[in-house]
């Protein structure tokens, strides 16, 4: 097996717009996955069982079966039922409903971090129930799920390479077709296997930013 | 119990600010992880240069490592009733493996991970309708043809396209790595006939039948046999709009310089040819 690094340079152009199409991906996937997941968690904490079931039941199935089977479902399963989707919008919407199962998850583990002690203190000084929620658990909450969140964060930049699967053109298809034309698997996949890292890194560094930023002094966030 | 936590709001903040390891040192390091596992590999490809043939490997295990990309009907495909891989590739190396007196071990692959395996050892040889191509050539060998091919461009039944002209500005699926992928780039793609975001390439060659069965892509751009085997698949609603002369040829893909089994096959295949055993294959599967 003769290596030639010399592909890269000569697809490089290519294998960035791959890049820039998986960090578009992901930023979209990862922003309404946290939109869905506040939206899940919250109908998870509520003592309503019409509103309980039907979230947990959602957390369940996203979670309890694979995301590439997902991906094929919203894309080919869908138009079953002549819903057609391209696969671009397939692509991201099944990794947003993934991600706001697992999103609602932190969320929820977020506000149950929260002592109860902080409800009732709120509630005795007259706030309502919402109010002591948005304006006082919420805001806590969210500051203590951010080392949940940045794992998440990551797992959807790399669980992104799975909508190549369907066609989307990001980094990892880009990747296989360059292989498709080059023969040159071991040089193509460390070199996007390093962009992966150099996403995710920038990613870990930021929240880590945010978390020493906004740790709430005197919890455990704060250490 | 759940009070703990919060009862502690005086946490002193001298014990709070510890500084963690710079960014830059943790970065450091994980490159250096990734760049020796990188020297481990390439240096363990290095020290196995003294090894035997892959023919000697082939006959003293006993059985050769087909790899193969399913589905691919009526080429291969795996059928779940018998539990076998089957089609005419599948038979046509189970001829070849009793010419070296050897069984055969089928491993499916992507199509586009044929070559990068059959170039790394992980298969011996790789049969699944692949054309002889020069830059194909470049990377691996080819043993002697065993069939002849050209492109097709499969539509949905209804579908106003009938001629390579209609192919403008509509979505054109096809086969990462295949010379139907190569065909769409080449052809419509460089020639400004449809824009690159309408040129979709799958994995596998269902997803990208039934994208156009479901109605995502206009037409697929996929080998005659193959193309001719969907379109005669009432499971369908798909028919063969024209055909394309590119005049392929499928050929048994091995290691460069394998000299030895490159002969042993071709020798297989010339019998086969010679004695009508290819021929009654290809009849069998209606795909002459």
């Amino acid at each position: 097996m003769n290596l030639d690094w010399s592909v890269i340079g000569e697809n490089f152009n290519y294998l960035m717009a791959g890049a820039e199409l998986t960090i578009i991906i992901s930023i979209l996937s990862i922003f309404l996955g946290f939109v869905g997941g506040i939206f899940i968690g919250m109908c998870r904490i509520s003592k309503n069982p019409l509103i309980y079931y039907p979230s947990t039941a959602y957390v369940e199935a996203f979670r309890g079966t694979p995301l590439l089977i997902q991906i094929f479902l919203v894309y080919l399963g869908l138009s079953s039922f002549n819903i057609q989707l391209s696969a671009w919008d397939a692509g991201i919407l099944a990794l947003s409903l993934n991600s706001a199962a697992y999103q609602s998850e932190i969320f929820r583990g977020g506000i149950q971090s929260i002592p109860k002690g902080q409800m009732e203190a709120a509630r005795s000084m007259g706030l309502t129930y919402n109010q002591s929620m948005f304006k006082v658990i919420i805001p806590q909450a969210l500051r203590n799920a951010l080392p949940p969140y940045t794992n998440e964060f990551c797992t959807m930049i790399k669980d992104s390479s799975l909508v190549s699967a369907i066609s989307v053109m990001e980094l990892t298809w880009s990747a296989k077709n360059v292989i498709s034309v080059t023969f040159q698997p071991f040089v193509v996949y460390i070199f996007i296997a390093f962009l992966y890292f150099l996403m995710t890194f920038v990613t870990t560094r930021f929240m880590r930013y945010l978390e020493k930023r906004y740790a709430i002094p005197g919890m455990m966030g704060a250490e | 119990m759940s009070e703990s936590a919060g009862d502690k709001p005086s946490a002193s903040p001298e014990l709070v600010k510890k500084k963690g390891p710079k960014p830059i040192l943790i970065a450091a390091v994980a490159i250096i992880v990734v760049i020796a596992l990188v020297a481990v590999v390439v240096a363990g490809g290095f020290l196995n240069t003294k090894e035997k043939t892959t023919l000697e490997k082939i006959k003293d295990r006993g059985y050769i490592i087909v790899g193969t990309d399913v589905p691919y009907p009526p080429f291969e495909f795996y059928n779940t009733t018998s539990a076998k891989y089957e089609g005419v590739d599948m038979e046509v190396i189970n001829k070849v493996a009793q010419y070296l007196n050897v069984t055969v071990k089928v491993v499916p692959y992507g199509f586009s991970e044929l070559i990068g395996a059959v170039q790394t050892g992980k298969i011996d040889v790789a049969i699944s309708s692949m054309t002889i191509t020069a830059s194909r050539e470049e990377a691996i060998d080819f043993s002697v043809p065993y069939y002849d091919a050209n492109q097709a461009c499969l539509v949905k039944d209804g579908s106003s396209i009938t001629s390579a002209e209609d192919l403008r500005n509509i979505v054109v699926a096809a086969q990462l790595g295949t010379t139907g992928a190569f065909w769409v780039q080449d052809n419509l793609v460089t020639k400004g006939n449809i824009t690159s975001g309408q040129a979709v390439v799958y994995d596998f060659v269902d997803t990208a039948v039934l994208s156009v069965q479901n109605g995502q892509s206009s037409c697929c751009i996929i080998d005659t046999p193959v193309a001719n085997g969907y379109a005669t698949d009432t499971a369908y609603n798909l028919h063969v709009a024209f055909t394309i002369q590119t005049n392929e040829q499928y050929g048994i893909a091995m290691k460069s310089g394998e000299t030895s089994l490159k002969a042993a096959v071709d020798a297989a295949l010339t019998a086969m040819k010679n004695d009508g055993s290819l021929h009654a294959i290809l009849e069998k599967y209606n795909v002459l």
